[in-house]
């Protein structure tokens, strides 16, 4: 009797293993796979080429992407490609991260958050403006227009080869 | 003919080919795939890019006994060369032996690879070849998959060169292999792409103005190994594997290539499927691995906003949306009322089902069917048309062909290409026509006649009719051809001029007794893809079509435009007590019209067509119709339901059954057996993409002529006498004859933006010695009084053409479809 | 619920397929005499989603992905058991420090389905306290698995031709620091299922299974070794890193309730011990080796022990990217036939926890299973299918 109110005094003094969600937030691991992002560089333009190659490893069919031609008047990526649309169903999305490792210049990254909830199967799918992450400070939003030449190679030059 | 056959070893396989064949095509018979990038089976070899790398062996020969040294087992003894031999330029031998999978080898492709990829920029994500791409393949099948090449030294070229407005240039992705130059001087003859420069600064140019001024010039992205041509229709258009191809056939000339529709979901056009490309379909009896421009750009119509979806019915004289139980009601209704004052004006877009179905429906009304075009003769292409077996493909040394009043390279393109191939492989070329073409440079004989005497001209060939020694040659080339073809064209002519033309034409196959077989026969060069069809079916023009209309009481139009395309007819059809449009646009007639239902476009329903070589081959459905329209041969079924007609129109290959059933022509055909396909030669399309190029492989049906009329010996059932004659003397007013161009300003040309550049104008082109006497300059714009009626023209002078005519292209907006004499005057400047 | 009145005496309690005991749907007709069992009937099938046909329709790597969805619980074993196999078709093997890596997921995933299964079969014996400490101390491996694979259930560690993560120094300590608190309270646990009378009360002699009535039915996993039956895949026929890291087969000869919470329990300590082994002799280099896209025609059967049991895939390969067949044996689907005969005597009362003792998993029962007789044709109607005759059972 006595060691059962000791067990319960015991616990009493440990510290709680559950957390008040949603004021408080466990932290995630460095390696977890959440909702999508779509990179920009530090001058604002779109790191998606628009190459679609998301999609095709996407096993399970989530990722819809369709390209389109850049111009100096209208970057909005380096090169001659951008994605003019870019959609993600959330609902399909089975978070492998196969788009992360097929995508040739680091534009989608699987982020943090895990706070996924829709309330129409059509909300499940986020378009682009949701997915991109916002312009940094020293960046301009896309399109840009920018100096002819200038951003003509789509994926970025490897200056190291063991890069 | 027998080839000599040489019986040669490659790897395990022994394999017996016709001496000359190439080691490449020898190994690909049995299956071997040897990588290649420069070669391609339509092209002479040249051996540029060495991919193609094997051992060969040949039997030890002893000088002295000039007998082969056998070893001691028996088998002869093999010297390898010393080197690798490219598999592409060396011809097959007796008792050779190709190793090509040795570690010999196997360094040199990965060698070979490397090399290529020193200068190519591996943007494979953002290239449109991605997927499909011969270089991406073989490097994934024999690279190395590292580099010894120094990173920093790698090639910066332009990534964005318009070649033309339709063909974008990636230098930067260019292995220079030259097919796309080699397709244009050796396949197409338009020398207009060439190499510049040389090492490492080579680059491909265009020489011409317009830039890749040529009409086939999409096909050089086709058998482009790398993405560096791209069409500027497709380009980031989608990834190759996201795609879902439908098998159809081209419905832009009377030729009926086989291609594909290329179709994705679009989120531009809110989701839905769309055409995003058209690519060729292997068919090597009808366009080999090839398509023309205007087949493989025009397919933007279907898409168009401007697509009627709604049946419009003529309430208060104005058309208003009507339900399509309303518009059937009243369209049977008025059917019933009009009895024999029936007419149905069919056009020559119609798949053979639709006029199966318009015509059972008009002839239980009593009424006549006419068909829509300003050329005639297809009387005597239905009887003496080409046969089963029927390939121009195989027409070469020892046989002729006869092409007479047309323009082939500008009406149907894949007829001139095949017409020309004939000739360079020996055929007899014989081209009459009253102005040069380009196919004259491949002519054996080149014949010129007065404007209009097409018909004496082919007379005189048969030695009926007065004509110039040149004609006498001619004649004799023509006797010994073993087979004979005989094209016939409108070029210069009109209804009545192509009518006797046939007729001649049909008298000169008939007394050689070229026809019934197979490769004889007379094919017109139609403008429209399925008028054969329509002959086929008994359709045929009015002689006086103002005549036939004012004195209908209903006139059904289905896919014709007589309103647009001649103000008399306007003016006849208004006499009409009730005029139902079946069109896919609110055209002139349908904005005239008391009722117009709207219709499905090819690429959105299932039929068939009949090429001018009385070849049926089927189209799929590519895309989903738009809401609210109907395939021809349902409305025309549905039609019949109201007046109480069993007329079919739940499916278009019943649709057919029926046809098969009721037209002799068409007897013992299916869709069955229009898409059987057979094994074909090059293999292309299939996971070898470097082989053949990108043309797909065809699985979904090569179709099948029909079955002859008329056999060998038989004579047709009556010979109609009378030789009419066109106008050829315009007295004091100018001679205007009409031609074909190929993008024109016809109805479906119009959507594809890409083609504006391209598209004819009302270009009134003369020598300048008849300019001079009408008081006419280079570049004047000049008012035309064409039957009553003014249309502007600009004047441009061609020194080529003949002089006491002038050449106005068909379609461009003035209404000339026979030849014409004109008032013509220079317009004042403003 | 619903009894129906069968014969003088005894009632058929049906229960299911929805239910407030079971978290998953299956249906139980049990015949009782008063509080007593007389027989036993189970129907499953109620979660088919067609796996096994779907994976004809997608690539290789994409049927990877569909595979570990067969199970919520044990999704690396089936990545596992579906790549080995292709790999052996391909000809391909995985490079060693990948086959580590696989089996460290394996074993985390062993120790993470072991502590949810006590917290559930504590939970339907009614000792709740014992279901939250065990659920508490599973969010440890569960951490440990977010952390190298970066998904607390689907951790799609395997390609095919190697893994997709690598395991550093600085996980290495977490996942030993981890280990070491659950062995830990493992110990705890051992004595509490062990020693606390009331929860003994429950378990002792409850479901009693005899070695050869375990043999007789095809049990496998530790409900099979708590009655003494060795059988177990990754002693019998060791693949990827087992015949390295050779297991010490836990068995008991209880073959009572007791004897399976015992036997997964000293699972559980052997599967701290292979991976404290693994991550000190964890070979260096790749992590895969390069895939061919289109497999070479052929069959090939890969086995691999599950949480549960034994697991076993059937692919065919016709050459091309997709596989023409995917057969899936999951080892519920053979332990579901011990309740039926060990039901029979017991109390109503006592069938929740007969039902977890076997560690059931619903979602593994997605298929179909035919007891083909002689004379029988092999090939079946999908009318047959749908009246459910000819000796196939869901």
């Amino acid at each position: 009797m006595l060691q059962g109110f000791m067990t319960t005094l015991k616990s009493i003094l440990e510290k709680p293993v559950t957390i008040q969600y949603p004021e408080q937030k466990r932290p995630v691991r460095s390696r977890f796979k959440g909702r999508h992002v779509l990179k920009r560089y530090d001058n604002g333009l779109e790191k998606c080429i628009g190459c679609a190659l998301c999609a095709a490893a996407c096993p399970a069919d989530a990722i819809f992407v369709e390209a389109s031609e850049n111009s100096d008047e209208n970057r909005y990526s380096p090169g001659e490609r951008y994605a003019s649309t870019y959609e993600i169903n959330m609902m399909r999305c089975i978070f492998c991260g196969f788009c992360e490792d097929a995508c040739p210049t680091e534009a989608i990254v699987l982020g943090d958050n895990y706070e996924l909830s829709f309330t129409s199967r059509t909300d499940a799918i986020y378009p682009k403006d949701m997915l991109l992450e916002p312009v940094p400070e020293d960046g301009s939003p896309t399109p840009q227009k920018v100096p002819a030449g200038a951003f003509d190679r789509a994926i970025p030059l490897m200056q190291d080869a063991t890069d | 003919m027998t080839m000599k056959m040489v019986t040669l070893r490659i790897d395990e396989h022994t394999v017996e080919v016709p001496a000359g064949t190439r080691v490449v095509d020898a190994a690909k018979k049995v299956g071997v795939d040897i990588p290649v990038f420069c070669y391609h089976p339509k092209l002479e070899s040249v051996g540029m890019c060495r991919m193609c790398l094997v051992e060969i062996g040949r039997p030890v020969v002893d000088r002295a006994s000039g007998k082969v040294v056998l070893e001691a087992d028996g088998s002869p003894k093999i010297q390898m060369a010393p080197k690798l031999e490219t598999a592409c330029t060396t011809p097959v031998s007796d008792g050779m032996l190709v190793v090509t999978t040795s570690e010999k080898v196997a360094a040199a492709r990965r060698e070979v690879v490397e090399f290529i990829l020193t200068s190519h920029p591996l943007d494979c994500p953002i290239c449109d070849k991605g997927g499909e791409c011969p270089l991406q393949n073989l490097t994934m099948a024999y690279g190395s998959g590292t580099s010894r090449f120094i990173f920093d030294e790698k090639m910066r070229s332009a990534k964005h060169v318009p070649l033309g407005e339709l063909i974008y240039l990636d230098r930067e992705r260019c292995i220079q292999c030259g097919r796309c130059v080699r397709f244009q001087h050796e396949v197409v003859d338009d020398p207009v792409l060439d190499f510049y420069q040389r090492g490492r600064a080579l680059e491909i140019i265009t020489r011409s103005e317009p830039g890749f001024d040529s009409v086939f010039s999409g096909n050089t992205t086709d058998i482009c190994p790398v993405g560096a041509l791209t069409t500027a229709d497709f380009r980031f258009g989608a990834r190759p594997w996201e795609m879902k191809p439908a098998a159809s056939i081209c419905a832009q000339c009377p030729v009926g290539c086989n291609i594909v529709y290329d179709v994705r979901r679009e989120a531009k056009s809110s989701g839905k499927p769309v055409i995003k490309r058209v690519m060729p379909r292997q068919n090597e009896s009808v366009n080999e691995v090839w398509i023309c421009d205007k087949g493989r750009f025009v397919h933007h119509y279907n898409e168009s906003a401007e697509r009627l979806t709604q049946p419009l019915m003529r309430v208060d004289g104005e058309l208003t949306p009507v339900s399509w139980q309303q518009a059937l009601e009243t369209a049977a209704a008025k059917l019933k009322e009009a009895g024999k004052g029936l007419v149905t004006l069919a056009g020559g877009r119609l798949s053979n089902e639709d006029l199966f179905n318009l015509r059972e429906l008009t002839r239980a009304q009593g009424g006549t069917t006419l068909l829509h075009t300003h050329m005639g003769g297809g009387e005597w292409t239905r009887q003496l048309g080409l046969n089963q077996g029927s390939n121009l493909g195989s027409l070469g040394n020892g046989d002729a062909i006869v092409v007479i009043a047309s323009d082939l390279h500008q009406e149907a393109p894949l007829w001139w290409l095949r017409v020309k191939q004939a000739a360079q492989r020996g055929a007899t070329l014989i081209v009459l026509n009253a102005r040069p073409t380009r196919l004259d440079a491949y002519a054996a004989h080149a014949l010129r006649y007065q404007p209009g005497e097409a018909a004496q001209a082919v007379a005189g060939l048969m030695g009926n009719h007065k004509t110039p020694a040149a004609f006498q040659t001619a004649r004799e080339a023509l006797a010994g051809a073993a087979n004979l073809v005989v094209f016939f064209g409108s070029d210069g002519l009109g209804l009545t001029g192509t009518r006797a033309l046939a007729q001649t034409c049909a008298d000169l196959l008939m007394q050689s007794g070229h026809y019934g077989r197979p490769n004889n026969g007379l094919v017109g060069v139609w403008q429209h893809s399925n008028d054969q069809g329509a002959w086929e079916m008994g359709y045929a023009p009015a002689a006086d079509l103002v005549g036939s209309l004012k004195k209908a009481k209903v006139a059904l139009l289905a896919a014709a435009d007589p309103v647009g395309d001649e103000p008399a007819l306007a003016k006849a059809l208004a006499g009409a007590d009730f005029v139902i449009v079946q069109e896919m646009f609110l055209t002139a007639s349908a904005e005239k019209a008391d009722l117009v239902l709207p219709v499905a476009a090819i690429p959105e329903r299932e039929g068939s067509l009949t090429s001018g070589e009385r070849r049926a081959q089927r189209f799929y459905p590519a895309v989903p119709a738009p809401d609210g329209v109907r395939p021809d041969y349902t409305i025309a079924a549905q039609l019949g339901q109201r007046l109480g007609l069993e007329l079919e129109g739940r499916a278009a290959g019943l649709v057919f059954l029926r046809l098969a059933q009721s037209e002799p022509a068409f007897a013992g055909l299916s869709y069955q057996a229009l898409s059987t396909a057979e094994e074909q030669w090059p293999i292309v399309g299939r996971r070898d993409l470097y082989f053949g190029g990108t043309t797909y492989d065809n699985n979904q049906g090569m179709g099948t002529h029909l079955q002859p009329v008329l056999k060998a010996g038989e004579r047709p059932a009556a010979v109609a006498a009378a030789l009419d004659t066109e106008l050829m003397d315009a007295g004091d007013n100018l001679l205007v004859l009409p031609h074909t161009r190929l993008f024109d300003q016809g109805s479906l040309v119009r959507f594809s933006r890409l083609l504006v550049e391209r598209v004819a104008t009302a270009e009134l082109r003369l020598n300048p010695a008849t300019a001079k006497h009408f008081g006419l300059a280079e570049g004047v714009a000049a008012s035309l009084n064409l039957n009553g009626a003014d249309a502007s023209v600009i004047v441009r002078m061609d020194d080529a053409l003949p002089p006491g005519a002038a050449w106005l292209p068909r379609r461009v907006g003035v209404p000339l479809w026979a030849p014409a004499a004109a008032q013509v005057k220079v317009m004042e400047r403003d | 619920m619903e009894i129906k009145k069968v014969d003088e005496g005894k009632f058929v309690v049906p229960i299911g397929p929805q239910h407030p005991a079971l978290k998953e749907p299956g249906h139980f007709e049990f015949t009782v005499d008063g509080e007593i069992v007389m027989d036993a009937k189970v129907r499953l099938g109620f979660v088919h989603r067609g796996i096994e046909k779907m994976a004809e329709q997608r690539t290789y790597t994409r049927d990877l992905y569909l595979m570990e969805r067969v199970c919520g619980i044990c999704s690396h074993v089936h990545g596992t058991a579906f790549t080995l196999g292709v790999e052996k078709l391909a000809g391909v093997t995985a490079p060693p420090r990948a086959q580590a890596i696989r089996v460290i997921i394996a074993e985390l995933e062993r120790i993470h389905s072991h502590l949810l299964w006590l917290g559930v079969a504590a939970h339907e014996g009614g000792f709740d306290t014992l279901f939250m400490y065990s659920w508490r101390d599973r969010e440890t491996v569960m951490d440990l698995l977010e952390l190298l694979s970066g998904n607390r259930v689907h951790y799609s560690a395997n390609v095919l031709g190697g893994v997709k993560f690598d395991i550093n120094p600085v996980q290495t300590d977490q996942i030993r620091r981890g280990v070491d608190y659950l062995e830990e309270r493992t110990q705890f646990y051992q004595k509490v299922v062990t020693t606390d009378n009331t929860f003994l009360g429950r378990t002792r002699g409850v479901g009693y299974m005899s070695r050869e009535q375990a043999e007789l039915q095809g049990a496998v996993g530790p409900t099979a070794r708590a009655s003494g039956v060795t059988r177990d895949v990754r002693v019998d026929a060791p693949y990827s890193f087992y015949p390295q890291t050779p297991v010490q087969i836990v068995l008991d000869d209880g073959g009572d309730l007791t004897a399976r919470f015992i036997v997964r329990i000293k699972e559980l300590f052997e599967a701290y011990r292979l991976v404290r082994l693994l991550l000190d002799n964890l070979p260096e280099g790749e992590l895969a080796t390069r895939m061919p896209r289109r497999i070479p025609a052929g069959e090939v059967i890969s086995r691999v022990e599950a949480p549960r049991g034994e697991l076993m895939y059937f692919i065919r390969s016709n050459g091309t990217d997709m596989p023409e067949r995917v057969k899936i044996r999951t080892p519920s689907l053979c332990n579901w036939g011990t309740i039926t005969s060990t039901a029979v005597g017991l109390k109503l009362a006592d069938m929740p926890m007969l039902l977890a003792g076997i560690d059931p998993c619903f979602s593994c029962n997605d298929r179909m299973i035919r007891v083909r007789r002689a004379g029988e044709p092999g090939v079946m109607t999908w009318d047959q299918i749908k009246a459910g005759k000819g000796g196939w059972s869901v």
